[in-house]
C-alpha cells in the first residue's frame, strides 16, 4: 500500500514537473464565463449603440431643422427685398405711364384738328369738280352741233364730187364751182368744230384734276383718322397698364406685409431651433461618452477571454504533447503486445502448415532419383525375371525405366509372355484396322446409338451454392492482450485546474493511444507473424523432410524397375504386336467390313458410358432482385442451363466472365463449376458478378461475354447486351417548365413502377434553394405495384430574385440505397402578367429567359408577357398599352402562335407602338410570323461594334451595338431609320397613313443588352412622339419647330397611303386632311407672321417634290397644298413670299 | 453521423407508419454461428440474462453457418428470411469485411429493415494484422437502418480491437467476464425485449432511445 502510494505521489510530481500551464487558476480556464461576460458587455455596448444612433439622429433632425428655418429665414428675406425693389419699379412704372396717357392725349387732340382741316379741303375740292363738270357739260352741246355741221357739209361734197363726175362737160364747172364753195364751207366748219372740241376737252382736263385732288384728300383724311384709331387704343391700353400697375402696387404691398409677418415667425422658430440643436448636440455627446465606456468594457472583456483561450490554446498544446508521449509509449506496448501475441498465433499456425507440406514433397523428392538408378540396373539385369511391385505407375522413374526397357524389349523380345500378348493384340489391332475400312458403315451404327444416350431421361438435380462466402468463424469479439486486456491504456490526466483542461487531454490520449496500437501492432504483427511464421515453416518442413525421404528411395526404386520391366514388356509386345498386326490385318480385312455397324455402336457406347457429355442447352444472365429490371448499380450474374448425357460426372468447369464496354464492373472473372453428376441437368448460377456501373443511364447497353470451359477447351460462350433501364418511371405531368417567382407552382411527379416487383420508394426532388422555394423535398411512395402510376404533388415557388432565370429540377426515386429512377428538367423563373397603370410599357417574349427581356426589365418598370406562361395575348390586354411602347423580343427565342400574332398586328393597326428587338433576326422564327406586320425581312448578322445612327423620325438616337442584322425593306411603308457602316440595321413601317393614329412597327436589329439607359430613354421618347395623334402634333409643332419633322412625316405617310390604297382620299376628304389641316393650322392659324408660318413655309418644296413623285393623288394632293378658301395666302404664297426667285414661284406673274 | 441519425428518424417514421406488431409472445430471431454452436449459446444465454424478468420473451436461432462451418450465401439468405418472418426483431451477432460476394446478403438486409423490422447487430472486429477498421466497410455497415451495437472495454472507451465509426449506434459493456460486440449487442437486445414486453404497445423503434439512454445492466 505504502509502496502505493508513493507511485502515485511519484507520478503527481513528475505531471507538475512537466506541464508548464499558463496557470493554476480555475479561472483562468473558464470559457464560458467570461463568454457571458463578453456577451453580457456586447448587449451593453449594442444598447449604448442604439442610443447614440438614437441620438445622433434627433441631432441630425434638429439640425436639419434649424437648417432648413435658416433657409426659409433668408429666402423670405430676400423675397422682402425683392417686392421692396417691386414697389419701386411699379412707381417708377406709373409715373411714366401717366405722361404716356398725357402724350397721347395730345397727338389726339392735334389728329382731330388736322382731320378737321382735311374734310374742308375734301369739301372744297368736291365743289371744285362740281363746278368743272357743269363747264364741260356746257361746252359738249356747241361742240356736238358743229360737228353735225361738218358731216353735214362733208356728205354735201361728197354728193357734189359725185355729181361732177356724172355731169356732162357742160355741166362740170358749174358743178365745180358749188364744188369749191362746198369744200371752203367745209374747212370753216371743220375749223369751228375743232375749236368747240378743243374747249371741250380742255374743260375735261381740269375736272380729271379736280378730282384726283379730291381723292388724294379723301385717302389723306382716311389715314388720318386710323392714326387717330391707332391713337385711341394706345391711350385705352396705357389706361388699362395705369389700373394694373395700381392694383401690382396694391398686391405688392400686401405681400410684402405678409412677409414681414413670415419674417418675425421664422425668426422666433429658428431661435428655438438653434437651442434645441445645441440640446440634442449635448445629448450626443453625452450618449458618444457613454458608448465608448461600454465599448471599452467590451474590449476589456473580448482581451480577458482572448487571455483565457489563450491559456487554453498553451495548456492543450502543452497536455496534448504530454498524451501523445504518454499515449504513444502506452499505444506502442500495447500495440507490440498483442500483435506480438496474435502475429505468433497465426505465425504459428500457418507456418506449421505449410511447412509441413513443402517438407513432405521435398523429402520424397530427395532420394526419389539415386532410388530410380539403382532400380533400372536391377531391372535390366532381371529384365528376363520381371519382379513386381505393388507401386503407383506414375513418376519420373517409371518413365525414364519405361523408355529404356521398352528399347530393350523392342529389339530382343525377351519378355516372351508380352510378345505373346503382343502379338495377340497386335492381330486383333490388325483385324481393328481392317474394321476401319468399313468406317463408312460405321457412322449409321453411331448416330443410332447416340440418339439413344441423348434420348435418355435425365435426372433433376440441384447443385447447392457454388462457393462459401466465408470459412470458420472466429466470433465478434475485440478481444486483445491475453495477459489483461488493455492494461496499457492509462491516460493519467493528474490534477488539472479545469475539466476543459482534462478532456483535452484524455481525447488527445485516447486518440493518439489507438493509432500508436493500430500501428505498432500492424508492424509488431507483420514482424512477429513473419518470424514465426519462418521459424514454424522450417521447424514443420524439417520434421516431414526427415520423415518421407527414405520412403522416397524405395518409392524411386521401385518405380524405376517396375518401369523398366514395363518398357520392356512394351518393347516385346509391340514386337509380337506389329508382326500380329500385319498378319492379322491381311487375313481378316474383307471379312470385319461387315462388322462396322456394329463398331460404331460401340464406339457410341464408349463415349457415353464412360466420359461426360456435356451439351449447354441454355444460358442468360439475371439481375439479383429478379425484377426485370437491369438498374444502373445493381449486380447480375450468369445462369447456365446444362445438360451430362454421359454416364461419367463433370467437374472441371469453368466459367469466364468479361466486360465488353464499360457499363459493366466484373467481380470475379473466373470460377469453378459445381461438379454435374451422370446423365443429369441442371441450372447453374455462376458465382461471377458484373455489377452495372452506378453511373450508366437510362438506354445504356451492357455488354457482356461469358464462357464455359473445361481443363482442355471451350465448351459455351454467349455474348449478353443488356439494356439498361430505371425501375421506376419518373416523369412529369402537365407541368410546362415554368415556376412563378412568388407564386405557388405544383409540380407533379409521376411515379411508374415499370419492375415485376413491388416497390417502397423515397421520392426527392432537388432545387437551387437560391432560385427555388421548395418546403417539402421529400414524400414517400409506399407499395407501388407492378405497373402501377402514383402522382405526388410538390409544391414550389420561385425566388423573386431569380426573375427570368433558367434553373434545374432534379427528382430521384430511391428504394432503400438504390436509386430506382430520376428525373432532371430545366425550368423558367417567370413572373405572370400584372398589368402596372404607371409602367414604361410590355416586354412580349415567347421566352422570357432567354433573350434580351431581362436586360430591358433591368431598365426600369415594365410588364411582361410571355408566351408560355400567360397564353396567347389578346387584342384586349395589348390595348392597354396604347400611348406606351411594346417591345417584341424576337432573339433567341420560341415562335409566336398565330392568335398572338393577329392580336400584335390588330395592336398596330388600331395605333399601337412595336418595338421588334434582336441581333440575329434572320434566325428567328417569332420575326419570321411578323414578318408581314414589320414588312422588313432581316438578311444576315454579324459582328459589328459600331454605332446605329438614327435616321428620319429616329434623327439624333444613337446606339452602339456589338452584334446587328442588314434588314431589307419590303415595301413602300417601310423606311430605314437606323442605319450603320453595317447596312440598314432598324425600320419602321406603318400601317394605314390615313388614320389620326398611325401605328408603327420599329424593328431593331441590336441586343437590348448592348443598349444604355439613354439611348432607351431617348428611343422611347422618339416612339411615343410618333405615336401622337395628328392633332396633338400639330399643337406641339406650333407650339415648338422642332416638332414639324414628325407633321411632315406624317403627311408623307398620309400621301403614300392614299397613293397606294384610296387614291380619291383628298377629294373626299377636303378639309380634314393631314396638309390641308397642317395648312390651316400654320398659316391661318398660328398667322402668317408667326413663326411656325416660316418655318411650315420652307418645307413647301420637298414636299411638293414627294407629291409629285406620285402617280395617282398628285393632282388632288396638290390641291390640298394650294388650300385658301377664306383666307390668304396659301402655304405656296407663303413660300414664294421668302424664296420669290425659287422656281417653284416662277409662274407667279411676277 | 448525422445522416444516420436521419436513417433512424426514418425508421421512427416507417415503423410507426406500419401495421401495429402482436402483443406476445416477443421472439428474437438470433442469426449467429451455429447451430447450435458455443458462440450460439453464449450469445442467447446473455440475451436471457439481460431480458431477465421477461416471460414473454423467446429466441429462436437462425444459423447462418453450416455444420461444415462454411458460410453459404444461400443458407444466409435463407436464414434471414426466415428470421424476419418469424421474429418480433432481428439480432445478429455477425458481422464481416464487406466484398462484392455479400452484395446480395447487403440487399437482403437492407430489405428487411426497410419493410419495417428492426436489425440489431454487433460492429464486430477485424482480423489479421488490422486492429480497426470502419464500419461503413463492413456488411452490417452497408445496412443503413441496422442499429449497430460496439462494446465498451474496462476502461470505459471503446474497444480497441473493435470496428468503428459514426455508424455505430451505441457502445456498451459486455457482461462480466465477457469479451466482444456480440455479448454488448445481446444486452442490448435483451434490454430491448424486456421493455417491449412492459410497453406492449410500443414498437421497438420507439424504445430505441430508452434501451440507449438507460445505464448498463453490470
Amino acid at each position: 500500500m505504502k509502496k502505493m502510494v508513493f507511485s502515485v505521489l511519484l507520478l503527481v510530481g513528475a505531471l507538475a514537473q512537466a506541464i508548464n500551464l499558463p496557470s493554476s487558476s480555475y479561472d483562468d480556464y473558464d470559457r464560458e464565463r467570461y463568454e457571458e461576460i463578453l456577451r453580457r458587455t456586447d448587449d451593453e455596448m449594442a444598447r449604448a449603440g442604439n442610443e447614440l444612433r438614437q441620438s445622433e439622429e434627433n441631432l441630425r433632425q434638429a439640425a436639419d431643422r434649424e437648417n432648413r428655418l435658416r433657409y426659409e429665414y433668408d429666402r423670405t428675406a430676400r423675397d422682402l427685398q425683392d417686392s421692396r425693389q417691386r414697389e419701386v419699379e411699379i412707381i417708377e412704372a406709373q409715373r411714366q405711364n401717366a405722361q404716356r396717357i398725357q402724350e397721347i392725349a395730345k397727338r389726339i387732340e392735334e389728329d382731330n384738328r388736322r382731320i378737321t382741316e382735311l374734310e374742308k379741303q375734301v369739301q372744297d375740292e368736291k365743289t371744285s369738280v362740281d363746278r368743272l363738270k357743269s363747264i364741260a357739260d356746257g361746252l359738249k352741246g356747241p361742240m356736238d352741233a358743229a360737228q353735225a355741221e361738218v358731216v353735214a357739209q362733208q356728205q354735201k361734197v361728197q354728193k357734189l364730187q359725185q355729181d361732177l363726175a356724172a355731169a356732162q362737160p357742160p355741166q362740170k364747172p358749174a358743178i365745180q364751182e358749188e364744188l369749191n364753195r362746198a369744200n371752203a364751207e367745209l374747212a370753216t366748219l371743220t375749223q369751228r368744230r375743232d375749236q368747240a372740241k378743243q374747249r371741250f376737252d380742255g374743260a375735261v382736263q381740269e375736272q380729271k384734276r379736280a378730282e384726283d385732288r379730291l381723292r388724294t384728300a379723301q385717302q389723306n383724311l382716311a389715314a388720318q383718322k386710323t392714326e387717330l384709331e391707332k391713337r385711341r387704343q394706345s391711350l385705352a391700353q396705357a389706361q388699362q397698364r395705369e389700373r394694373e400697375l395700381a392694383q401690382n402696387l396694391q398686391n405688392n404691398r400686401q405681400r410684402m406685409n405678409d412677409l414681414n409677418n413670415l419674417l418675425g415667425r421664422l425668426d422666433r422658430d429658428l431661435r428655438y431651433a438653434i437651442s434645441e440643436t445645441r440640446q440634442r448636440t449635448y445629448e450626443r455627446d453625452q450618449s458618444l461618452s457613454y458608448f465608448e465606456r461600454r465599448r471599452a468594457d467590451r474590449d476589456q472583456a473580448k482581451n480577458r477571454l482572448d487571455q483565457v483561450d489563450y491559456n487554453i490554446d498553451l495548456a492543450r498544446r502543452e497536455l496534448e504533447a504530454m498524451a501523445t508521449a504518454n499515449a504513444s509509449s502506452d499505444g506502442d506496448r500495447e500495440g507490440r503486445e498483442i500483435g506480438r501475441e496474435r502475429g505468433l498465433r497465426d505465425g504459428q499456425r500457418n507456418g506449421q502448415t505449410d511447412g509441413n507440406a513443402a517438407g513432405t514433397n521435398a523429402g520424397k523428392d530427395r532420394d526419389y532419383d539415386r532410388g530410380m538408378m539403382k532400380g533400372l540396373s536391377d531391372a535390366q539385369a532381371e529384365a528376363a525375371n520381371p519382379k513386381f511391385f505393388d507401386v503407383p505407375a506414375e513418376g519420373r522413374a517409371y518413365d525414364r525405366g519405361a523408355k529404356d526397357g521398352f528399347a530393350f524389349g523392342y529389339q530382343t523380345g525377351t519378355n516372351k509372355a508380352k510378345y505373346q500378348e503382343g502379338r495377340k493384340e497386335g492381330e486383333a489391332n490388325g483385324l481393328a484396322q481392317a474394321r476401319q475400312d468399313a468406317l463408312p458403315q460405321d457412322g449409321l451404327g453411331y448416330q443410332n446409338r447416340e440418339n439413344f444416350y441423348l434420348n435418355q431421361p435425365l435426372k433433376q438435380v440441384s447443385l447447392g451454392e457454388a462457393q462459401p462466402l466465408a470459412k470458420g468463424f472466429n466470433g465478434v469479439q475485440g478481444k486483445n492482450s491475453t495477459s489483461g486486456d488493455d492494461r496499457y491504456y492509462n491516460p493519467r490526466p493528474g490534477s488539472l485546474p479545469h475539466p476543459r483542461l482534462t478532456a483535452f487531454y484524455n481525447q488527445k490520449y485516447d486518440s493518439v493511444y489507438r493509432d500508436q496500437l493500430e500501428a505498432i501492432y500492424k508492424t509488431t504483427y507483420d514482424i512477429v507473424y513473419k518470424e514465426t511464421y519462418a521459424a514454424n515453416y522450417k521447424s514443420a518442413y524439417d520434421q516431414a523432410y526427415a520423415q518421407n525421404y527414405q520412403q522416397s528411395y524405395d518409392l524411386g526404386y521401385k518405380k524405376a524397375y517396375r518401369g523398366f520391366t514395363d518398357g520392356n514388356a512394351a518393347g516385346s509386345r509391340k514386337k509380337g504386336y506389329d508382326e500380329g498386326f500385319k498378319f492379322a490385318y491381311d487375313t481378316n480385312i474383307e471379312n470385319e467390313k461387315k462388322l462396322a455397324y456394329q463398331r460404331g455402336v460401340s464406339r457410341a457406347d464408349e463415349l457415353y458410358t464412360k466420359n461426360a457429355v456435356i451439351k449447354v442447352v441454355g444460358m442468360d444472365i439475371r439481375e439479383m432482385n429478379r425484377d426485370g429490371i437491369y438498374r444502373p448499380g445493381e449486380t447480375v450474374q450468369v445462369v447456365y442451363l446444362i445438360k451430362n448425357f454421359g454416364l461419367v460426372g463433370k467437374s472441371d468447369l469453368t466459367s469466364v466472365v468479361s466486360s465488353v464496354n464499360n457499363t459493366g464492373t466484373v467481380v470475379e472473372a473466373r470460377a469453378q463449376v459445381p461438379a454435374l453428376p451422370p446423365q443429369s441437368e441442371a441450372t447453374i448460377t455462376g458465382r461471377q458478378q458484373v455489377q452495372i456501373i452506378g453511373a450508366a443511364e437510362e438506354g445504356d447497353t451492357l455488354q457482356v461475354q461469358f464462357k464455359l470451359e473445361d481443363s482442355k477447351q471451350l465448351v459455351a460462350q454467349k455474348g449478353f447486351e443488356k439494356t439498361v433501364q430505371m425501375p421506376t418511371v419518373i416523369q412529369l405531368v402537365d407541368f410546362d417548365g415554368v415556376v412563378i417567382p412568388q407564386e405557388k407552382t405544383i409540380v407533379k411527379v409521376k411515379a411508374t413502377n415499370r419492375s415485376q416487383s413491388v416497390q417502397n420508394l423515397t421520392v426527392d426532388m432537388i432545387v437551387d434553394p437560391t432560385k427555388i422555394s421548395l418546403p417539402a423535398t421529400r414524400q414517400q411512395v409506399v407499395a407501388l405495384n407492378a405497373g402501377e402510376s402514383r402522382t405526388l404533388s410538390f409544391e414550389m415557388s420561385g425566388q423573386a430574385e431569380a426573375r427570368f432565370q433558367e434553373s434545374e429540377i432534379s427528382v430521384r426515386a430511391d428504394q432503400g440505397a438504390d436509386q430506382y429512377g430520376k428525373l432532371k428538367q430545366k425550368v423558367t423563373i417567370i413572373s405572370r402578367h400584372k398589368p402596372t397603370p404607371d409602367g414604361r410599357g410590355l416586354i412580349l417574349s415567347a421566352n422570357l429567359a432567354r433573350g434580351g427581356g431581362k436586360s430591358l426589365y433591368a431598365f426600369g418598370k415594365f410588364d411582361t408577357w410571355d408566351l408560355r406562361v400567360d397564353g396567347v395575348i389578346s387584342a384586349e390586354k395589348l390595348n392597354v398599352y396604347k400611348g406606351k411602347i411594346v417591345h417584341v423580343m424576337a432573339d433567341a427565342s420560341a415562335a409566336i402562335d398565330a392568335a398572338s400574332a393577329q392580336s400584335l398586328s390588330a395592336f398596330v393597326q388600331s395605333g399601337g407602338q412595336v418595338i421588334i428587338w434582336g441581333s440575329e433576326l434572320q434566325d428567328s422564327s417569332l420575326f419570321a410570323s411578323l414578318q408581314s406586320m414589320s414588312q422588313v425581312k432581316a438578311q444576315r448578322s454579324g459582328n459589328v461594334n459600331t454605332d446605329l445612327n438614327g435616321q428620319l423620325q429616329l434623327a439624333g438616337l444613337k446606339i452602339s451595338v456589338k452584334t446587328a442584322a442588314t434588314l431589307e425593306l419590303l415595301g413602300r411603308k417601310s423606311k430605314a431609320v437606323l442605319t450603320s457602316q453595317f447596312g440598314t440595321t432598324g425600320a419602321s413601317s406603318y400601317m394605314s397613313g390615313l388614320a389620326d393614329r398611325v401605328g408603327r412597327v420599329y424593328t431593331v436589329a441590336a441586343n437590348t443588352s448592348d443598349l444604355t439607359m439613354q439611348s432607351l430613354q431617348q428611343l422611347e421618347t422618339l416612339v411615343n412622339d410618333m405615336g401622337r395623334s395628328y392633332d396633338e402634333k400639330l399643337e406641339m409643332a406650333k407650339s415648338d419647330t422642332k416638332y414639324l419633322k414628325l407633321v411632315m412625316m406624317e403627311m408623307q405617310e398620309e400621301i403614300l397611303t392614299a397613293e397606294l390604297e384610296s387614291s380619291n382620299h383628298y377629294d373626299n376628304n377636303r378639309k380634314s386632311n393631314k396638309i390641308t389641316k397642317a395648312v390651316l393650322k400654320f398659316i391661318k392659324d398660328a398667322g402668317r407672321k408667326s413663326e411656325i408660318a416660316k418655318q411650315f413655309a420652307k418645307t413647301y418644296p420637298g414636299m411638293m417634290d414627294y407629291i409629285e413623285s406620285m402617280k395617282k393623288v398628285w393632282s388632288s394632293a396638290t390641291r390640298a397644298s394650294d388650300y385658301t378658301s377664306g383666307f390668304m395666302p396659301s402655304w405656296k404664297n407663303m413660300f414664294c413670299e421668302q424664296e420669290s426667285f425659287h422656281q417653284r414661284c416662277q409662274n407667279m406673274g411676277g | 453521423m448525422i445522416f444516420r441519425q436521419v436513417q433512424l428518424i426514418a425508421l421512427f417514421v416507417m415503423f410507426t407508419a406500419g401495421p401495429a406488431l402482436a402483443k406476445s409472445p416477443i421472439v428474437i430471431g438470433v442469426l449467429d454461428t451455429g447451430p447450435g454452436s458455443s458462440h450460439e449459446k453464449e450469445v442467447t444465454q446473455e440475451i436471457r440474462k439481460a431480458w431477465a424478468t421477461c416471460k414473454t420473451c423467446q429466441i429462436k436461432t437462425f444459423p447462418i453457418y453450416k455444420p461444415d462451418g462454411m458460410l453459404y450465401e444461400e443458407q444466409m439468405l435463407k436464414s434471414l428470411d426466415q428470421a424476419a418472418k418469424e421474429s418480433t426483431f432481428l439480432h445478429l451477432s455477425w458481422n464481416t469485411e464487406y466484398t462484392a460476394a455479400y452484395s446480395r446478403i447487403v440487399s437482403k438486409l437492407n430489405q428487411i429493415a426497410e419493410s419495417g423490422k428492426l436489425i440489431v447487430a454487433s460492429v464486430g472486429a477485424p482480423e489479421g494484422n488490422k486492429i480497426r477498421g470502419q464500419i461503413q466497410n463492413t456488411v452490417m455497415g452497408k445496412v443503413k437502418l441496422a442499429i449497430l451495437i460496439g462494446e465498451l472495454n474496462e476502461k470505459n472507451v471503446l474497444a480497441f480491437n473493435t470496428y468503428e465509426g459514426p455508424e455505430m449506434y451505441k457502445a456498451l459493456h459486455p457482461p462480466r467476464g465477457k469479451r466482444g460486440s456480440s455479448f454488448s449487442a445481446a444486452v442490448f437486445s435483451g434490454r430491448l425485449a424486456l421493455l417491449l414486453e412492459q410497453n406492449p404497445k410500443k414498437k421497438p423503434v420507439e424504445l430505441l432511445s430508452q434501451v440507449r439512454d438507460e445505464s448498463p445492466p453490470n
